[in-house]
């Protein structure tokens, strides 16, 4: 798979996995005759062909409700990835004799308007939209899928929100849950021999308590002891209090686990290892979004929880290059990127395997999807709305991520 | 006692901060009978300026005096286009001419740069901790509260002895009579505007140095802290915007680390209970600022 | 005696019925007209839906719901004049309220299933939730409204501020109740835009009575000037609560409309940021006025609409538009702060649709009764003085060390013109606002027929102590006949023993008859002067206090001023004490002279005494004459 145009390769496995019916995961070894590095160039009309049956009546048609304000973290590398792909399939020839179509809306205003939000969806919607791709967070999710209803599939791309996996409502998560990336870390952080650890969360964002949550479940239920939970708010620019308060504990726990991002990760870390104390801090995926390494040495040794890494088992470096030697700019993120270009893949699997681009046709033909992504392989086969997939757990060496580890946990907080 | 001085080193650390900012609140509602919630905006004019420099690799020596010039220029201009044109309109119109401001600074950063913050790496010197006995002090609270106190004598020393403070402190009491004896309203209101523009740069470039981040909200939340420590000091009395800052910035430390965990989050609520009960006891503040209405 | 009581009773009944006649002439055009105008808006709303996205119909159901919420905040903030944060934290109570209860049950044992009080088992009809929850809205915007009236302009909207935040962390917080900062779904959603209609015509209705309703006017003269209020017997605390109160229960009729359109709730749903929307929707249009809120809500809504189109780049109008991110925030921020900046008043200002088509009305209306040539109209008989003297006895106050009056005790007689005459500095509008409860007297007493004054100047001007002031305080933006009407108002109430003026005669007495429907900003001085006499009178004062009614006048217009002032207070049957540091003036009109010097009286007796009186002539002519 190595430096053959990941792209449109990914892209075509999709399709060939999708007209399989998602019975047959092996067709991945049908490899797509080589495509472009980049949109534009046109070497790979097999792309589409291989497939072959399924000719579509219509363009498919993508809408992705993007909010570039708070959930920009995820949506803003997420739409350059999902366009990427998009004209990446385009210029292979496009999916069941048509080209996909993206229409990407901004839902996020000062202040958050959801009414607004919900106009925007239903604008899309409305302009023909088979298909929705959706935004990280519940605030703007939970409207969207009021106005969706059920009537076509809703991919939640960056988002681990649990409450946004809702197959009957047509909602599906691109990657996993906070329960499941926390679980993960808790599993992690066993298996390095830890038995104690504190947890920092803040009321402010479901994501910054469920994390702490399930971690606290399967820590403590794996005989490891949580001594505390600190709270910090967003916004915090000093964490003395919390830091005095692990730093004077004795003995000092092994772990200190907190979803947090950028600012409040950077200040939290410097803070920290200034008042010396040494345990190891786990975080999750908003550490990767956040480029959190960037803060430098006292970043060193910080595990998180992520979607991917770039390894020979996935084609994350290969889009990633592609993305660059493309635009001439990075996409970002390691993961956020690719799991937008996982999206659209998704979104033309299920087209195929419906060999339809109606929206319950597609909801229905969801539960069969399992198809090679850039980050993996993401099946929806007997899982529900949230894919079962292994947690990268990376951690940060020589300022830049590395992978430490990957599986699925064993136990899942809350189920 | 160990951990009770620790908060407060670390209180007064952050209240400084919020004492700094709210002087300035406190100034330009002695003069002009504002509260401004543009204000914070200073702090983020001076983030971009400190992202857009550090990102070429300018030193931190040189970029701190343009941000903090930056702040007291955007003050400046603010009260030019703005506030000068409604200096007499009622308290409520300021106040929403504050927050249309604010409004606007918000929406110019995300449109002229990005909705996406702006990173920036902090200097080493922001999270030094040196030992002293059984506490960890941090060497940026020091200089946090050493500048604060420079700041806060050498505006006493300002208010007392220049022609410039002098205006300001009566114009404080009674504008109308201010002018009649001679004080240029146009040009204290400027002033002040600058000076407060001043105090906010160096609350920002202390704050800055450690936030690492710039991003188009970001002045909105110290800046509800610095007008919440002003009102608790009593509007328009500077003495009492710093000890309402420095209180603020204690209060919270202390109920950070003293409410039972499953409490903390609702640290804000408790002071802003405390800041109403205060209201409803003594509704001018700590402090009283002569202002009884001439009949 | 007797007599003068059975003669009361008439007088007192006709003016009553007036004030009810004219409560239906304000109130029933402007509810039409603001109705005719919600009706027009929605059909040419319902015109733009049926060409288009049923996005739009979305959008028609957000501006009524707007509206509810504008029009909410204006009963409170535009009649009286302080702002509030706390509005939405009302409405996020009210709507948590709602969707706990009307949450299908099966739903709530998934999101929250720890919720205590048996709620999880709870399931009523969106309706039966609805009222229940504007129901604690209310009940909860009564609490908040008991400390938030008490204070006043700052206070009040940080205590407010404090109460939003509050809410907000609490249901970020309460996780096993609200399902904290994840949003609550499956709320029960609405469909079409039917409600949202009907919660729009009621919040006009609401707003429109309340603003013509007597709570409503005396709310109003609070916001104009607190001060006169107080001093025309009208108390701030309760018109405030009561507006607090039916803006809130607004508010949250507003705020679950809004959760169903959504149909989830979040604790950042009710956000400060939003309450700042909500604001410059209401300041936009102009806040004073219905129609004022119904032009900004649907100025902002529309705008921010647009702009949002525009901001994704389409291609519109044969160009295609750059993708702009955060462009309805600029439009936001930009028409807020052009409006504040060139129309701080809003776009419309004080112009209300209803007053608009009545004064149309009344204009093109054939029959309109040939306004009386003013002044001549009005020989009104004149009133016997009742009620018994007014006496201070040892009044003093102390401020700081400075003794600004001392010991001073006069007695006024009914009826009687009584001048206070002293050099500037002597003490006069200090001795004023010691009368009138403004100043806490040191020491000393003060009584009105035997009846101890003590207490706020409200309390005192009930009693009978009606006063005008050296700074003219008239209410600015109120019509002529509402300042006088509104004191005539307070009389209704605590003055009805005593024998009223209309407020017809008060304003042909005044010689403000034609100029009645014109705001009281608009008067020039001399008129504002006798407006402000008039709006006293209106109260049927047992005693008048005028704080120096002549200042600023040339002496042929102070000549008019004596005449005027003693037609008055025939007419109403009321003493005088007039204040003033005219001599001339002074002794023209009196029958009896104090004069105050350094705070303390120096002497006292009839015009002719004073004049003769060397101490007189030294401190008071000398000093002032020299």
């Amino acid at each position: 798979m190595r430096r053959t145009s990941a792209v449109a390769a990914f892209a075509a496995l999709a399709l060939v996995a999708a007209a399989c019916g998602g019975d047959d995961e092996e067709t991945a070894s049908t490899e797509a005759p080589a495509a472009t590095e980049a949109p534009g160039a046109t070497e790979a009309p097999g792309a589409t062909t291989a497939p072959g049956d399924c000719t579509l009546d219509e363009p498919l048609k993508i809408g992705y409700a993007a909010d570039f304000d708070l959930g920009g973290i995820g949506d803003v590398p997420g739409t350059k990835g999902a366009q990427f792909v998009v004209d990446s399939i385009n210029a292979a020839g496009g999916v069941g004799g048509q080209q996909v179509e993206l229409e990407i809306k901004q839902i996020s205003q000062t202040p958050p308007d959801p009414a607004a939000a919900q106009r925007a969806v239903q604008e899309l919607l409305d302009g023909g939209a088979d298909i929705l791709l959706g935004p990280p967070f519940s605030d703007y999710g939970l409207p969207l899928l009021e106005v969706t209803k059920g009537s076509v599939p809703v991919l939640f791309v960056t988002s681990t929100e649990i409450t946004l996996s809702d197959p009957s409502q047509g909602s599906f998560l691109v990657s996993f849950d906070d329960r499941v990336q926390a679980s993960a870390a808790a599993e992690f952080a066993t298996k390095q021999g830890y038995t104690s650890a504190v947890t920092l969360s803040s009321s402010d964002i479901p994501y910054l308590n469920i994390t702490t949550a399930a971690f606290t479940e399967v820590f403590t239920g794996a005989g490891g002891t949580v001594d505390k939970d600190l709270s910090f708010n967003l916004g915090d620019t000093d964490f003395s209090a919390q830091v005095n308060e692990i730093a004077g504990m004795d003995p000092q726990p092994d772990a200190v686990y907190s979803a947090f991002f950028l600012p409040e990760a950077g200040i939290f870390l410097k803070q920290l290892r200034e008042a010396g104390v040494e345990s190891t801090v786990i975080s999750a995926d908003g550490f990767d979004a956040s480029e959190v390494w960037t803060v430098g040495a006292d970043a060193e040794g910080v595990f998180f929880t992520s979607h991917t890494f770039p390894g020979p088992d996935n084609g994350v470096q290969a889009f990633l290059d592609d993305y660059q030697a493309a635009k001439g700019e990075p996409v970002g993120t390691v993961a956020f990127g690719a799991l937008g270009a996982d999206a659209v893949n998704i979104a033309v699997a299920a087209a195929l395997a419906a060999c339809s681009t109606n929206g319950a046709d597609l909801i229905a033909a969801m539960a069969n999807v399992s198809v090679d992504t850039v980050t993996g392989t993401t099946s929806y086969v007997g899982v529900g709305g949230t894919p079962k997939r292994d947690v990268s757990i990376l951690t940060v060496t020589d300022g830049a991520p590395a992978l430490a580890d990957a599986f699925y946990p064993s136990v899942v907080a809350g189920g | 006692m160990t951990q009770f001085v620790q908060n407060l080193i670390d209180g007064l650390g952050n209240g400084s901060t919020y004492a700094l900012l709210a002087v300035g609140v406190s100034m330009l509602f002695g003069v002009m009978h504002l509260v401004n919630f543009a204000h914070g905006e200073l702090l983020t004019i001076g983030a971009y300026v400190i992202y857009g420099m550090r990102s070429n690799d300018i030193s931190w020596w040189a970029t701190i005096p343009v941000a903090i010039l930056s702040a007291v220029m955007l003050s400046m201009l603010i009260e030019f286009v703005a506030f000068r044109r409604v200096r007499t309109a009622s308290a409520f119109t300021l106040l929403l001419t504050s927050f249309a401001i604010e409004i606007l600074s918000h929406a110019a950063w995300r449109i002229g740069v990005s909705s996406t913050p702006r990173r920036y790496e902090a200097p080493d010197i922001a999270f030094k901790v040196v030992e002293i006995g059984p506490f960890n002090i941090e060497v940026w609270d020091v200089v946090s509260i050493a500048v604060a106190v420079a700041c806060f004598v050498g505006t006493a020393i300002m208010l007392r002895t220049t022609m410039f403070g002098l205006s300001i402190r009566a114009a404080s009491e009674d504008f109308d009579a201010a002018r009649l004896m001679g004080v240029k309203a146009n040009r204290v209101i400027s002033g002040a505007f600058a000076f407060a523009g001043l105090l906010a740069g160096i609350a920002g470039a202390i704050w800055l140095v450690r936030r690492g981040q710039a991003d188009p909200r970001m002045g909105a939340e110290p800046l509800l802290k610095a007008v919440i420590a002003a009102i608790i000091g009593g509007l328009g009395s500077l003495p009492g915007a710093v000890v309402g800052g420095l209180s603020l910035g204690i209060a919270e430390v202390y109920f950070r680390s003293w409410l039972p965990s499953d409490l903390q989050g609702l640290t804000d609520s408790f002071v802003f209970v405390v800041i109403a009960i205060l209201f409803v006891v003594r509704p001018q503040g700590l402090f009283n600022v002569a202002s009884a209405e001439r009949v | 005696m007797a007599n003068t009581t059975t003669a009361t009773a008439v007088p007192a009944a006709r003016t009553r019925s007036v004030s009810r006649s004219q409560l239906r002439s304000i109130a029933l055009p402007s509810l039409l007209a603001n109705w005719v105008l919600l009706g027009l808006l929605f059909a040419v709303g319902l015109l733009y839906a049926s060409g288009g996205s049923s996005a739009r119909d979305l959008l028609i159901s957000d501006l009524l719901i707007n509206l509810v919420l504008v029009l909410g905040f204006h009963i409170f903030i535009g009649n009286t004049g302080v702002l509030s944060f706390g509005h939405l934290g009302i409405a996020s109570v009210a709507a948590y309220t709602m969707a706990l209860l009307a949450v299908p049950s099966d739903r709530k044992t998934v999101l929250i299933p720890n919720a205590p009080w048996g709620i999880p088992e709870i399931e009523l009809s969106p309706l039966v939730a609805s009222l229940i929850g504007i129901g604690v809205g209310i009940v909860v915007a009564a609490l908040l409204g008991l400390v938030a009236a008490r204070t006043s302009g700052l206070a009040a909207t940080m205590i407010t501020l404090a109460f939003l935040s509050i809410v907000r962390q609490v249901a970020e917080n309460r996780k096993d109740l609200t399902g904290g900062a994840q949003n609550l779904s499956s709320v029960p959603r609405l469909e079409g835009w039917s409600w949202p209609l009907f919660g729009a015509f009621l919040a006009v209705l609401v707003a429109v009575f309340f603003r013509s309703s007597k709570t409503g006017r005396l709310a109003v003269a609070t916001r104009e000037d607190e001060l006169a209020a107080g001093a025309m017997g009208i108390e701030v605390f309760t018109p405030r609560l009561v507006a607090f109160v039916v803006s809130g229960g607004l508010v949250a009729f507003g705020g679950i409309l809004r959760v169903q359109s959504l149909g989830s709730i979040g604790p950042s749903q009710f956000s400060f940021e939003f309450t700042i929307l909500i604001l410059a929707m209401l300041v936009v249009g102009g806040m004073r006025t219905v129609t004022g809120a119904i032009a900004g809500t649907v100025f902002i809504t529309v705008g921010k609409e647009v702009t949002r189109f525009l901001g994704d780049g389409p291609d519109f109008l044969g160009f295609t538009w750059p993708v702009v991110d955060g462009l309805p925030d600029l439009f936001l921020a930009g028409s807020l702060l052009a409006v504040l900046l060139t129309r701080p008043n809003g776009l419309l200002g004080e112009f209300d649709l209803g007053g608009w088509a009545m004064r149309r009305f009344r204009r093109s209306a054939p029959a309109a009764p040939a306004s009386v040539p003013d002044e001549m109209a009005a020989p009104v008989a004149p009133q016997q003085a009742t009620g018994g003297e007014l006496v201070t006895s040892g009044l003093g106050v102390v401020f700081g060390g400075f003794t600004a009056v001392d010991d001073v005790s006069i007695t006024v007689a009914p009826g009687r013109i009584h001048g206070l005459i002293g050099p500037n500095g002597a003490g006069k509008t200090t001795f004023v606002n010691l009368l009138t409860g403004l100043v806490d007297p040191t020491t000393g007493t003060v009584h009105l027929g035997g009846k101890e004054l003590s207490g706020a100047p409200y309390t005192r001007a009930r009693d009978g102590v009606a006063r005008t002031f050296q700074n003219l305080r008239v209410f600015p933006s109120l019509s002529v006949r509402e300042n006088v009407a509104v004191a005539d108002l307070v009389a209704h109430d605590h003055r009805s023993h005593r024998v009223g003026v209309s407020v017809d005669e008060l304003l042909a007495l005044s010689g403000l008859t034609h100029m009645a429907d014109r705001s009281a900003a608009t008067l020039d001085y001399g008129n504002q002067r006798r407006l402000e006499i008039a709006r006293a009178a209106a109260l049927r004062p047992d005693f008048l206090l005028l704080d120096e009614p002549t200042s600023g006048m040339s002496s042929s217009e102070s000549l008019e001023m004596v005449d005027h002032v003693r037609r008055v207070a025939t007419a109403i049957g009321a003493g005088v004490l007039v204040i003033d540091h005219d001599l001339g003036f002074i002794t023209n009109i009196c029958e009896h002279i104090t004069v105050l010097d350094q705070g303390a009286v120096l002497a006292e007796g009839t015009a002719e005494e004073i004049q003769r009186d060397p101490r007189v002539i030294e401190a008071y002519l000398g000093s002032g004459h020299a």
